[in-house]
């Protein structure tokens, strides 16, 4: 929600970036050097600057009072929400990509030199083919839209196109005109929601248009040669499918052992359409078509021979790109695109095959189709095979045909033969026994289960006895070739032999047999017993879990009055949240309980590492929230930074908290003073009424053990109340407790 | 809002039990002052009516014991007149004084903003009181007892500031063994109405008499009447902190 709302103040455009890089053991992209200045300062301070810079506009033009006051909504909406969107675990800077698309920009703005030093480049770390501008001049380019592009000139004129977004104020001019629309001050005149929503869209289009015209005009006057622009729009048409479209073999996790059934393959798949020519009508921008059309057009007048496609370098945006497709492997994995991170390995290796990295994101994504399936959510997981396009879905396909016994003997196996490779890869050992745990609890108790000779396939060319039963005619047609019931059973008969692989299967069957052994009735008497006691414990004293210290991670607060009409308190919010850091600081004190805060309103006090672990707990806890969600419990697949930060804060428990403080609409106040006054009886009551606020608070408070992805403890309260400091230090001191006590034995 | 969802996501089926106390302190020491209308008895100051009020002091000692219970033990003082009539220019001002102590629990309210001891309750308790019956005038003690066994009833609100001061206030309801009294007297004059005794029994609200100064009895039924209209219903206020 709070995404889309950043969507509507920022005018969605779309959508570009290297140093020496080991692409055997690639590391996922981070932000480096100083924290920039605007990412630092509080958004009440972002806003006021910002007023003082509309006063002076405002004595400057002649405006409508209403168009103020929405510039001033604007600017209030968008210093708060810019911050919650450049903290929300995905913007990066002074890295390889918004280096190299920084000094692009540089020879692009030679043609506007006005601008220079207004802009500044950030990369954001989402798989989608986007690019925006803000009326701040901060540009954001996704990884998405980098993987994509062919050469430098297609990168130049998209940025001419988010310059002109800037240049032209066309954020804030969306909004001032949807504000326009909604009062019924436009051509339109008073009209109905579906039609504000197309005239909305229709002004969109014409600022989206503007941009590339106006775009195209700043292009031409670079270096850059506008040949291969046509080609962009492709790029924007397609940006749906992955970075290449090749065949997947499923040979490619066969064994000599193990075969998948003939009927795991795809005989035709389904073409490529475009996804063109959407309804112009209900979109935000121009249909592709329109688009390539008027550029083509344009172009045609043009010769352009001393122009180039590179102007920096081929060989650095060649090497940008690879980064760019490389981290995307990381993002697919922790949005949970499990799929697309297995074709999007698989192309990458075509270029790096003994990438341990591409391996390694191939196991996890393998770990974690696994777990889910595992979990019962494999149609949660895994994307529905008929809508996929292109060659893909081939591999949609064959995952959407394995069992979870199937997918998670595949993932083991895969996992394993890693693991043997590269035993000191500590996140593929982690993910590996985890694996086996898997196995040995939910499909074969015991590696005697898996067939330890080759499947004969001599016999699938035996006649099957006529003479036979109608079941041992089926059972013999299973014996006599490689079925789906039977294929998984196969894929372990090299491994079998492995003493290390058969030790190990060994002892986890040892251990779950012991753990599910069949208890006297005294046992089971005596279990109960001690459930019972523990459940009663707590009941009354709530849980004890021994916790010395925790790293609280983004404490977050909402102030919200229903009877505005902006209903959240952007200000307040802020005011609030330092408030809140104080009365964390000051119960853990109480407690002794020892407290690191990674904490967006102090980022004035963060280093870069900080910075970077804040981020990257940002998102864990959205995928770990999903992973909750569906009742799935992983390892995180980010294993070595999640050790890395473990070891740096000295604790693997790490807290999510927050407060959502809401002042209600009431109603009914007219009624009742209507009632005082015609009953005295009941004066003093209605005067209350009238008087007393409804007020209801929020609060919340996770804590995870995020070496295991262990929920530790989880509690939500819905309050009845104002949310006081009193009440929060309640609220807080509890949550504090019940992670610092230990329960006496 | 798209972080609302996410948290009712993340929180659905997940809630844990609560310590009770407030920041770790679960022992708190209460005054409250209550205050109830001397429409049916004389206040200490001799006064009845609409303008004229029971004062009553209460000293509290509570222990939070479970997340949405307290317990308490109470001590409360309240002085009301007797009425008894005077003769001649012999004026004799009665005095009850009342020595009250108890037990009694505050049950919390289910919404999860109340946690003992903070928030909305309500209390149940028993109470019994230390009565002494005199003369003010020449502080001679005429009658003293151990009685007016009570059971109350009320509801309120503890509120926290500055994170020791507790302030408390609500409205409290008591009934004491005044309430036997008519009971008692329909049953003595059932059993009584075939018999030729022609002595009445005193419930305790009418005047009394000089004649009955030094009758105990009715002293004490007259000071236990008392005592209930001063403590049927009172608005407290209190004031506490948290060691």
């Amino acid at each position: 929600m709070k995404f889309c709302k950043i969507a509507t103040v920022l005018l969605l455009g779309w959508g570009s970036i290297a140093s020496a890089q080991d692409y055997n053991d690639f590391k996922p992209l981070e932000a480096s050097g100083t924290i920039p200045a605007s990412f630092v300062q509080l958004g009440q301070d972002k806003y006021e600057s910002q007023l003082e810079e509309l006063k002076k506009e405002k004595e400057k033009e002649d405006q409508k009072r209403y168009e103020r006051k929405a510039k001033k909504n604007f600017t209030l909406m968008n210093s708060f929400e810019m911050k919650d969107f450049i903290f929300s675990g995905r913007v990066i800077f002074n890295d390889p990509l918004s280096q190299y698309i920084t000094k692009v920009a540089n020879e692009v703005l030679k043609g506007a030199p006005e601008l220079q030093g207004k802009l500044t480049f950030y990369i954001i770390r989402s798989t989608d083919v986007n690019a925006f501008s803000t009326h701040e001049g901060m540009i954001f380019v996704n990884e998405g839209i980098l993987a994509e592009l062919q050469n430098e000139a297609q990168l130049a004129y998209m940025l001419c196109h988010e310059i002109i977004h800037y240049k032209n104020n066309h954020v804030m001019n969306a909004y001032v005109e949807s504000v326009k629309v909604q009062r019924g001050d436009t051509e339109y005149g008073r009209v109905g929601s579906s039609k504000r929503f197309w005239a909305k869209n229709k002004y969109s289009r014409e600022l989206e248009e503007e941009a590339d015209q106006e775009g195209l005009n700043l292009f031409l006057k670079t270096k850059y040669s506008p040949t291969t622009l046509p080609v962009f729009f492709d790029v924007l048409q397609y940006a749906y499918l992955p970075f290449d479209d090749i065949a997947f073999d499923r040979s490619y996790f066969e064994t000599k052992s193990f075969k998948f059934p003939a009927d795991f393959h795809l005989e035709s798949l389904k073409p490529v359409t475009g996804r063109e020519d959407i309804d112009e009508e209900s979109s935000t921008h121009p249909s592709v078509n329109k688009r390539r059309r008027y550029i083509i057009e344009r172009l045609k007048r043009k010769s352009e021979s001393d122009k180039n496609d590179f102007v920096i370098s081929e060989a650095e945006f060649l090497k940008v790109r690879k980064i760019a497709r490389f981290d995307m492997l990381s993002i697919y994995l922790s949005d949970l695109d499990y799929v697309k991170a297995i074709y999007h390995a698989y192309l990458l290796q075509r270029e790096e095959p003994k990438s341990l990295y591409l391996k390694k994101s191939i196991a996890k994504s393998l770990y974690g189709l696994a777990k889910y399936y595992n979990a019962g959510n494999k149609n949660n997981i895994l994307p529905n095979y008929e809508k996929v396009e292109g060659k893909s879905q081939q591999l949609y396909y064959l995952l959407d045909k394995m069992d979870d016994k199937s997918m998670s003997a595949l993932a083991l196996h895969y996992c394993w033969t890693l693991h043997k490779e590269y035993p000191e890869a500590k996140d593929i050992a982690a993910i590996t026994d985890d694996l086996f745990k898997e196995l040995v609890a939910k499909h074969y108790e015991s590696v005697t289960d898996f067939s330890s000779e080759y499947f004969d396939t001599s016999r699938a060319h035996v006649e099957i006895d006529e003479s036979l039963s109608k079941y041992d005619k089926f059972n013999s047609a299973r014996d006599t070739a490689i079925t789906e019931a039977n294929y998984a059973n196969f894929i372990f008969v090299d491994e079998i032999k492995e003493d290390a692989f058969y030790a190990r299967y060994e002892e986890l069957t040892k251990e779950y047999r012991a753990k599910n052994k069949k208890m006297s009735d005294a046992e089971a008497r005596a279990e109960r017993k001690a459930k019972k006691k523990e459940e009663r414990m707590e009941r009354r004293r709530g849980l004890a879990l021994g916790v010395d210290k925790i790293v609280i991670v983004n404490p977050w607060y909402l102030e919200i009055d229903e009877r505005k009409k902006n209903i959240e308190q952007y200000v307040k919010s802020e005011n609030s949240e330092l408030r809140f850091n104080n009365i964390l600081i000051d119960n853990a004190q109480k407690l002794k309980l020892d407290v690191d805060l990674l904490n967006e309103t102090n980022v004035q006090s963060m280093g870069i590492d900080e910075y970077n672990e804040y981020q990257f707990m940002r998102l864990w806890a959205s995928e770990y929230a999903t992973h909750n969600e569906y009742k799935v419990k992983m390892i995180s697949l980010n294993y070595d930074y999640t050790q890395s930060i473990i070891k740096k804060h000295g604790t693997k428990y790490f807290s999510y908290t927050g407060v959502i403080g809401a002042r209600e609409k009431k109603s009914g106040k007219g009624g009742m003073l209507v009632i005082g006054v015609l009953s005295v009886y009941m004066l003093p009551y209605a005067i209350y009424y009238v008087a007393t606020p409804d007020y209801q608070s929020l609060y919340f408070h996770v804590t995870y053990d995020i070496e295991s992805g262990e929920e530790k403890l989880s509690e939500g309260y819905n309050m009845n109340a104002k949310d006081t400091k009193q009440l929060l230090n309640m609220r807080v001191y509890d949550s504090f407790y019940q992670l610092k006590s230990k329960r006496k034995k | 809002m798209k972080k609302i969802f996410i948290i009712i996501a993340l929180l659905a089926g997940h809630f844990a039990y609560s310590q009770p106390g407030f920041q770790g302190h679960r022992f708190l020491i209460l005054y409250d002052f209550n205050v109830s209308p001397a429409l049916l008895n004389y206040n200490a100051q001799g006064e009845k009516g609409f303008t004229s009020f029971n004062l009553i002091h209460q000293v509290k000692l509570e222990y939070a014991w479970r997340r949405k219970i307290n317990i308490g033990l109470q001590g409360s003082y309240d002085k009301t007149s007797l009425n008894v009539t005077s003769y001649g220019d012999e004026s004799r001002p009665i005095k009850s004084s009342n020595l009250g102590f108890g037990l009694y629990a505050k049950r919390f309210s289910s919404d999860d903003a109340n946690l003992a001891p903070r928030g909305s309750y309500f209390q149940f308790g028993i109470g019994a009181q230390h009565v002494s019956i005199y003369d003010e005038r020449d502080k001679k003690n005429l009658h003293s007892y151990i009685g007016n066994f009570s059971v109350s009833c009320g509801f309120g609100k503890q509120s926290i500031l500055y994170k020791r001061v507790m302030i408390d206030y609500g409205i409290l309801f008591s009934l004491n063994s005044a309430v036997l009294f008519p009971i008692k007297e329909f049953f003595s004059e059932y059993s009584s109405s075939s018999s030729s005794s022609t002595s009445s029994t005193y419930d305790g609200t009418g005047e009394l008499s000089m004649d009955y100064i030094d009758d105990t009895g009715k002293l004490q039924k007259q000071a236990t009447f008392t005592s209930l209209a001063a403590n049927v219903v009172a608005v407290k206020i209190g004031i506490g902190l948290l060691p």
